[in-house]
């Protein structure tokens, strides 16, 4: 199939700045200029079937608290762009149309991949290459130079993939914690590091949370260093200075923020790890890193200028000086910025609009039909029947039966934590049940924490908790209904001497279990095939609730005892979830 | 003005060039002393110096200025470029960098064993102000900052555990001190071996089982530490129960020569071997020790009663007592009572084994009476009053007489009146028994022990039917003031609960006696009772609690097997 690139009409093409003598034969009849808005109609045609991706991509990237910010991204990507086509004079198209139609062409097929993958990651990502394939098309070199940096700029609400941006937020908190232990102890604080958990007298116990640690943070002052970057225009070394620079303050700023509150807490009795005081501390905090990372730009600019001003004081004496002054109050005008037209571009070609409206149907219809995800699933069905759980929800006793042995377990007590953050770790609420066998040392704590967007590994958080791993493996379990059971098996170690064991699940807001790491049994392709496969039956959600049981020791929990405990989650789980169907069947009635 | 402004000419021109060399001399004498004395010549020399100086001090300020200006010149053009404020606008930043490097530097130099000298110091601190949650805090960073070979983390780990057993964390407790004291192998820390020794020393029957496993711990903390006191004076002590004296010997004479049960039995050793002397030179300086320490300290409680206890090793019961009898004279105390009614209980103890005479028994009884006068809580002593009332034999007529003699004798005794309740009753005199309780409930109603035996045994008379219930009320309502009277720490309180759980299932109250004999498992010979273990496999039966019911009958017929296999066979 051959593509066909159209030749720009030369009434598009801006007038060049040397004016030729008048001719003396009459100009032809010029033909009539098209509305700038008509030449923009085959450019929507091909942008619109990204809407859909782009806007699922928007409402994932809202759902992690650590990406929130990306709409400044899109405004700061915006002003860069603006004031960097400013003054431009007369723009060409570029000169390898093909290339960028071969781009143009290639973006379209990810965003295809990206809506059967239902991935808005590889959708969006399509979206940045077909843009910089429109910018060279459109603007040639000169336009791709000007909004390379704004271009840029947008990358940064790519999220990397394979979850990497978790386990760095799992890397900043350990790291944090650990360097916390070091400063603490050159401030002479008593305390002692479970996992990312401080621990000072009198024994309270201060976790390095993710707003703790400031992963928030991080990805804001990445941001503005980036800005900083492109807005002044700063050079490659000095750029990765800065950037580098503004990691270090985020770490260093961490672990003070975790000191401050620990010595609060200690010297002065003025508690700063909650509430509205906490809060206002990480503004402050985030204040004076933005001031640190522009006062680090400035400190860069001087000691790069007094280097090159130094080499040439020393070389040719301090008229160099003047010219370089000179050259910087030199601003170079190339006059009002005049756009070719939009014809020359390869959305104009034909078949690539056939394929953009044919995704567009595709991909609109697929939003229709809710396989693509234009709006945040709403968990208040699922947050309000699961806390409907009470005390009484689960039987005062419950026997399990093991290699002969049974076990008489009686609930002790119930706890209804207070409400957590939205993106905490544990859920944003829990209902826990301690239930006691005469056998085990200590009540095993059964507890069902909720909601939970896709997938959630638990052990990382008992890790982060001062839990050492010792084993850990997933269950799948065949039901006799065709279906898949799994949970998750792990056992732990605390440097104390406890042991612990953990089961755990999640479970979709069908109570159905659902895989709670892709890593484990699926990779990435394969559960997205699966949910696609399961979306044609219903609609699909990545609302998840977690059960869980966890027993602690300071004897080794033995085979049999894992066996009990085995039994014990199996039924209080198959008990919740009945419940928990129970209750949002009634709700729906 | 110059003299020699012209030649003399004529015939008298030598004359007039003589005096004109004289007034030339003249006024060069003028003028040299004018000069002199106008100093202007000193002002020029001193001027000139005074130049050179000034210049030689001005000319580094000169170049200093100089560079200065070059400096300014620079610092303007850096200015116009923006470099200078670059560096004002940079100062925060270059201030936070500095800081950061002070710190981290600080922090990578210095030294661990720095940090560790504090916790160790901070954790001594706190334990001295008995701040134990800061204690642990710092056990607990110790553990982590010391690698697991250090040698020094076997000392932390065991001051840990006994800090977590003091803060009631016991399965913590045992865990940590468990590592550390394994009989199996070597790694364990001595002090750790030394007190599980002495606990199982103190608290459990000292089988042979368990003479084997001290004696095991306490060669292991020997192992590493030779000359421990306290070891060597324990396994001085086993080796001595066991019969291997010259092994002991050389043990005990390494134990701490203040160490009374030590002491004493490397002083029985040589008694028993008929070397008097050698006793004597053992015993009588820890006696002298003992004797100045208690003249010397009157409010000091300890030497008196180690003093007490070193006499009651001797069997020197009279003396232990009138050292007690002394120091509660001086500073009435219920620990005092408590050790004068422990000294008649061994005292009776050690006179049970000898021949039966008329004076031994009597004073065998004396022992028994005064020892519950002393301390009406005295549980051995009841026991051993029962027993010894209870006597049968052939001399169970004799002896019966005898018994009802000393009560016409003693008067209102209310032990006795308890005795003389129950014996009527197993001869089914039903009235006659129940006066007699009262009677013994009435002149000592504060003796918790007799309500208690009083109610209990009031539960008891299943041979007299008809008062069968208005006798559970009666009793439940003395247990009940007992209850309520006795502290939660007092250790008589689980057999309280013991009697009540009785009362309630007798009454057929099975929900409340079951968290009454729950409550009486506390106790610390509860695993072994048979007679509860029966009670609470009959409540959770009826509770139709199946599992427990069956759990405890397992146990019981533990019990049964563990008794028969411990009691000797018979002939």
């Amino acid at each position: 199939m051959s593509l066909e690139v159209p030749e720009a009409p030369s009434s598009l093409v801006a007038e060049t700045s040397v004016s030729l003598p008048p001719a003396k034969q009459v100009a032809p009849a010029l033909p009539r200029q098209r509305s700038p808005w008509l030449q923009a109609i085959p450019l929507l045609i091909v942008l619109a079937p990204f809407i859909p991706m782009l806007i699922m991509h928007g409402v994932t990237l809202w759902a992690k608290p650590h990406y929130q910010f990306f709409p400044l991204v899109l405004l700061g990507s915006a002003v860069l762009g603006f004031f960097a086509c400013q003054r431009q004079g007369r723009l060409h198209p570029g000169r390898y149309q093909k290339t960028a139609l071969l781009f143009g062409f290639l973006s379209l097929v990810g965003l295809a991949g990206g809506a059967f993958l239902q991935s808005s990651l590889v959708a969006f990502g399509s979206f940045l290459i077909g843009s910089m394939a429109f910018i060279y098309s459109w603007g040639g070199k000169q336009l791709v130079w000007r909004w390379l940096p704004a271009w840029l700029f947008l990358w940064l609400i790519v999220p990397p993939p394979f979850n990497w941006d978790s386990e760095f937020i799992w890397w900043l908190k350990f790291k944090t914690a650990n360097w916390t232990g070091y400063v603490l102890d050159v401030f002479g604080i008593i305390h002692v590091m479970e996992g990312n958990t401080v621990v000072v007298p009198p024994y309270s116990k201060l976790a390095v949370e993710e707003a703790c640690s400031g992963i928030h943070s991080f990805f804001a002052i990445i941001t503005c260093a980036l800005f900083f970057v492109f807005w002044f225009g700063r050079p490659v070394l000095h750029a990765i200075l800065l950037i580098f620079g503004s990691i270090c303050w985020v770490l260093a700023a961490n672990c003070a923020r975790v000191v401050l509150i620990a010595v609060a807490q200690v010297r002065f009795n003025v508690d700063l790890a909650h509430g509205l005081r906490h809060d206002i501390l990480g503004f402050v905090i985030f204040l004076f890193l933005v001031l640190l990372t522009l006062s680090l730009d400035r400190l860069l600019c001087f000691l790069f200028n007094s280097t090159y001003s130094f080499m040439a004081l020393f070389r040719k004496g301090r008229m160099v000086l003047s010219k370089m002054m000179e050259s910087q109050k030199k601003k170079v005008d190339l006059g009002t910025t005049r756009w070719p037209g939009l014809s020359v571009t390869w959305v104009y070609a034909k078949p690539i609009m056939a394929i953009a409206l044919l995704l567009c149907v595709t991909n609109f219809g697929l939003a229709a039909l809710g396989l693509i995800e234009v709006a945040a699933p709403s968990d208040a069905k699922l947050v309000n029947s699961l806390n409907s759980l009470v005390e009484g929800s689960m039987p005062g006793r419950m026997e399990t039966r093991a290699g002969g042995i049974a076990y008489q377990w009686n609930r002790v007590s119930f706890l209804v934590p207070e409400e957590r953050a939205v993106d905490d770790k544990l859920g944003r609420f829990s209902r826990i049940w301690y239930y006691k066998n005469e056998n085990m040392d200590q009540p095993v704590n059964f507890s069902v924490d909720f909601p939970f967007l896709s997938g959630h590994d638990l052990t990382v958080c008992y890790t982060s908790a001062g839990w050492q791993k010792i084993s850990d493996k997933l269950v799948p379990v065949d039901l006799p209904n065709g279906e898949k059971d799994y949970y998750v098996e792990a056992l732990f170690r605390k440097p104390d001497g406890q042991h612990g064991y953990l089961l755990f699940s999640m479970m979709d807001e069908y109570g159905r279990p659902q895989i709670p790491r892709f890593k484990a049994s699926e990779n990435a392709l394969q559960n997205r095939i699966r949910r696609l496969r399961e979306a044609l039956e219903r609609r699909p959600s990545e609302l998840r609730y977690q059960v869980q049981v966890f027993a602690t020791a300071y004897n080794i929990i033995k085979s049999n005892e894992q066996e009990q405990l085995k039994q014990l989650f199996l039924n209080s789980r198959t008990r919740v979830t009945q419940l928990y169907l129970a209750t949002k069947q009634g709700g729906a009635q | 003005m110059n003299p020699r402004r012209g030649r003399p000419r004529g015939w008298l021109s030598p004359l007039y060039g003589m005096l004109d060399s004289v007034g030339h001399a003249w006024w060069q004498l003028k003028r040299f002393c004018s000069r002199l004395f106008d100093f202007r010549w000193v002002m020029g020399t001193f001027g000139n110096w005074l130049q050179y100086l000034w210049s030689a001090v001005r000319y580094p300020f000169n170049v200093l200025m100089t560079l200065f200006h070059q400096m300014w010149n620079v610092m303007v053009a850096w200015w116009q470029i923006r470099n200078f404020r670059y560096l004002i606008q940079g100062l925060p930043a270059l201030i936070a960098i500095v800081f950061i490097i002070i710190i981290a530097c600080y922090t990578w130099l210095r030294s661990d064993d720095g940090i560790q000298e504090l916790y160790v110091r901070q954790a001594a601190d706190a334990g001295a102000r008995g701040d134990r949650l800061r204690a642990q805090l710092c056990y607990e960073r110790l553990m982590q900052l010391q690698y697991v070979g250090d040698p020094r983390r076997l000392e932390t780990q065991f001051r840990l555990g006994l800090l977590t057993n003091e803060l009631q964390q016991y399965q913590r407790s045992r865990s940590l001190l468990e590592e550390l004291s394994n009989p199996d192998n070597d790694e364990g820390f001595p002090d750790a071996h030394i007190q599980r020794a002495r606990m199982i020393f103190q608290n459990s029957r000292r089988t042979k089982e368990d003479l084997d496993l001290v004696e095991k711990h306490l060669r292991r903390a020997l192992k590493k530490q030779a000359e421990n006191k306290v070891a060597n004076g324990l396994l001085g002590i086993i080796l001595w129960m066991r019969g291997r004296n010259d092994e002991a010997i050389v043990c005990l004479q390494k134990s701490d020569p203040q160490d009374v049960a030590a002491r004493i039995t490397l002083a029985k050793i040589h008694k028993a071997q008929g070397n008097e002397a050698q006793a004597a030179l053992y015993v009588n300086p820890l006696i002298d020790y003992l004797k100045s320490h208690a003249n010397g300290e009157i409010d000091d409680v300890r030497y008196r009663a180690t003093l007490a206890d070193a006499y009651m090793q001797l069997d020197q019961f009279e003396d232990a007592i009138k050292v007690l009898e002394q120091a509660n004279k001086m500073k009435e105390s219920d620990f005092f009572k408590m050790m004068l009614s422990n000294s008649y209980t061994e005292w009776f103890k050690r006179l049970t084994p000898l021949p039966q005479t008329p004076e031994r028994e009597r004073q065998k009884l004396d022992c028994l009476v005064r020892a519950l006068e002393w301390d009406n809580t005295n549980v051995a002593a009841m026991n051993l009053f029962v027993q010894y009332m209870n006597n049968t034999g052939n001399d169970a007529g004799e002896r019966d007489r005898a018994h009802r003699l000393l009560t016409a004798l003693r008067g209102n005794n209310a032990y006795l009146h308890l005795w003389l309740g129950e014996k009527l009753l197993s001869e089914q005199k039903v009235e006659e028994a129940m006066k007699e309780w009262d009677l013994a409930y009435k002149l000592n109603a504060d003796s918790s022990i007799i309500a208690n035996n009083f109610a209990w045994i009031l539960t008891q008379g299943s041979n007299a039917p008809m008062r069968l219930t208005p006798d559970l009320l009666k009793a439940e309502r003395i247990i009940n003031q007992v209850i309520a009277r006795t502290t939660a720490d007092d250790k008589n309180k689980p057999y309280y609960y013991g009697t009540r759980g009785t009362i309630y299932m007798k009454m057929g109250r099975y929900e409340e006696a079951r968290a009454d004999l729950v409550a009486a498992s506390q106790r610390a010979d509860a695993i072994n009772s048979i007679n509860l273990q029966q009670q609470l496999v009959e409540v959770y039966d009826r509770l139709r609690m199946t599992n427990m019911a069956d759990n405890h009958r397992k146990l019981l017929a533990e019990i049964i097997k563990r008794n028969a296999r411990t009691e000797p066979a018979a002939p």
